[in-house]
């Protein structure tokens, strides 16, 4: 277990608006941490500075040792810190099969050069991304769906997806928007096993979520994030007895 | 008088308007680019290619390169006027996207027109030279010439087919559908989007544009208005945007059909009702076609539908199966 992820003193408002106000989160591997909030406390747009969609900002973030500031989200992605959405729309237009290719494939695919100069290479890549979509799916359980649309899915389905194909370029870290959102008990119950499956295999995971039952069962440790700012952090059963928590989250009087 | 030879030479601007369609259909179709600069950028690699091959004592003086050679030039000067035009233009989105290629195409045209030292102006050059010319009859040319526009669009296939099977075709068309999504698989998607801006460049100046040049025999700026650019439009959006043939075929069914109405013989006074038929019969063709084809022809999904096992059928077209397996 190990920091991949330093969040230090972030700041970013959009014209007067302070959405985050100097930040300080670290997230470790082998362990899931949570990001919980009422609707506009600021998380997504924590997910987007980590994950380059929310630039300028101030503070500074470091991953796995390198500084993300001023890098471009793509960059970010090849750095191996990879995030999902809170809409999964995915592909559209592309098979469920062929968007799990594109994100098993991502990084080397660039550009028409070696399509057209490297064909044999270029199907090798291809054949070698559409075995891992294969096998994604496969551990997945949804290998059934392969050759279906995204128009075509359930809004669980569409959840889940948007996790397994973000997977598919074995990322060092996930950064989950709202992965439990549009999901019934039993969808809720598969995701929380998926994604401990995926820490346990020593990859960062932070999670956003505003359902606290979901974080508080999932989660090793939670942050609460108020009004831009970290009102408090630590185990489940900490953050579940702390009184500005209940307060601000639940909306309870403090006694 | 056979109509064999007139055949031929509406069959070759068929292939030279479907060449063009079938890269219009790797950066619009697949990539999602709305180009309306086809026409600026098929003037650049025409132009190019009469420059080079003209004789330095012509009227219009050139290098007086041989044919390959000027080819070959003209492709790499199209791709880099492509790049250049890509590398600001493709930083805009959609609508802004299409007129400002709009706009540099119109650009490029009036340059032709003003460089009248360079271009020939509005006379345009004349005495163009056309490969293997000097070896048959001129009324034996126009099928070496179909010939020449095969051969050409054969290769423009090869590279669309290429495209439409490798990574970088998927990449194309994911970015296409959901751009912050293929960022953040780490797409570099400006940099795939310029490079698929310069290799249809590229293919434009070095195949479509000399074999436009060849068909046309003499160039004038008025052959490279917004009216060619349509032209490619139409006939790719009667094929099916996105498929892998669709912008071949529909042009050729487009050129075909709307030529063929010039061999309806009628007496003298009707011939200019004749000839506004031709565009009319256009529209309808198109209003047909989008009313009961929308997808055009063929379609994206057509072309790109994996040999499905007989479950995923099932459960694809029944979406009541699809929860419930899913559930």
């Amino acid at each position: 277990m190990s920091a991949v992820l330093e969040v230090r003193g972030v700041g970013k408002t959009f014209g007067g608006v302070t959405a985050l106000a100097d930040v300080d989160l670290t997230v470790s591997t082998a362990e899931i941490t949570a990001l919980v909030g009422p609707n506009g406390a600021g998380k997504t747009t924590l997910f987007n500075v980590i994950s380059g969609f929310g630039a300028p900002y101030t503070g500074e973030i470091v991953f796995d040792g390198v500084r993300l500031t001023g890098r471009k989200a793509h960059e970010i992605a090849r750095l191996g810190l990879v995030r999902t959405f809170q809409t999964p729309v995915g592909f559209p237009s592309l098979t469920v099969h062929d968007n799990l290719v594109v994100a098993a494939g991502g990084h080397g695919f660039d550009g028409p050069q070696d399509a057209l100069l490297r064909p044999r290479a270029d199907r090798r890549g291809l054949r070698a991304a559409a075995e891992r979509a294969d096998q994604l799916l496969g551990e997945a359980g949804i290998e059934h769906l392969a050759s279906a649309y995204m128009a075509g899915l359930s809004p669980g389905d569409l959840k889940l997806l948007e996790i397994v194909r973000q997977l598919a370029s074995r990322p060092r870290m996930l950064l989950l928007d709202e992965p439990a959102a549009a999901m019934d008990v039993n969808q809720i119950g598969t995701l929380s096993r998926l994604i401990r499956g995926i820490a346990a295999q020593d990859v960062g995971i932070l999670v956003i979520d505003h359902n606290l039952a979901f974080v508080l069962e999932l989660a090793d440790r939670v942050h609460v994030l108020d009004a831009g700012r970290l009102l408090a952090g630590g185990t489940p059963e900490e953050i579940s007895r702390n009184a500005d928590v209940r307060r601000v989250y639940l909306g309870e009087e403090a006694a | 008088m056979s109509t064999l030879p007139f055949w031929a030479t509406v069959l070759t601007f068929g292939l030279v308007i479907g060449m063009a369609a079938l890269l219009l259909n790797i950066e619009a179709g697949w990539g999602g680019m709305w180009d309306l600069g086809i026409a600026g950028q098929v003037a650049v690699g025409a132009y190019s290619y009469a420059l080079l091959t003209s004789p330095p004592d012509a009227v219009v003086p050139g290098l007086g390169l041989p044919f390959w050679a000027a080819m070959v030039g003209a492709g790499l000067i199209t791709m880099i006027v492509s790049a250049l035009i890509g590398w600001p233009t493709l930083r805009l989105r959609g609508e802004y996207f299409l007129i400002t290629t709009f706009a540099f195409a119109e650009i490029i045209r009036q340059l032709i027109v003003i460089q009248r030292g360079l271009t020939g102006g509005t006379f345009g050059v004349t005495g163009i030279d056309k490969p293997f010319a000097e070896y048959f009859l001129p009324s034996a040319y126009p099928f070496i010439l179909l010939g020449l526009a095969a051969a050409a669009t054969v290769l423009v296939l090869l590279v669309s087919q290429r495209v439409s099977n490798s990574t970088y075709g998927l990449t194309l068309r994911a970015a296409r559908d959901n751009e912050p999504l293929a960022r953040s698989m780490g797409t570099a998607v400006d940099r795939v989007r310029i490079a698929t801006y310069a290799l249809v460049g590229l293919m434009t100046g070095l195949l479509v544009a000399p074999v436009y040049v060849w068909f046309l025999g003499a160039l004038v700026p008025a052959s490279f208005t917004t009216h060619l650019t349509f032209l490619v439009w139409t006939g790719l959006v009667i094929g099916g945007l996105g498929s892998r043939l669709g912008g071949l075929i529909g042009a050729v069914v487009l050129t075909v059909a709307s030529e063929a109405v010039r061999l309806i013989s009628v007496d003298p006074e009707h011939a200019s009702r004749l000839a506004a038929f031709q565009p009319f019969l256009v529209g309808v063709l198109l209003i047909v076609l989008l009313r009961w084809r929308p997808e055009g022809l063929l379609s994206e999904r057509g072309a790109f539908r994996k040999r499905a096992k007989p479950l995923d059928r099932i459960r694809r077209d029944d979406p009541q199966t699809l929860e419930a397996v899913s559930a």
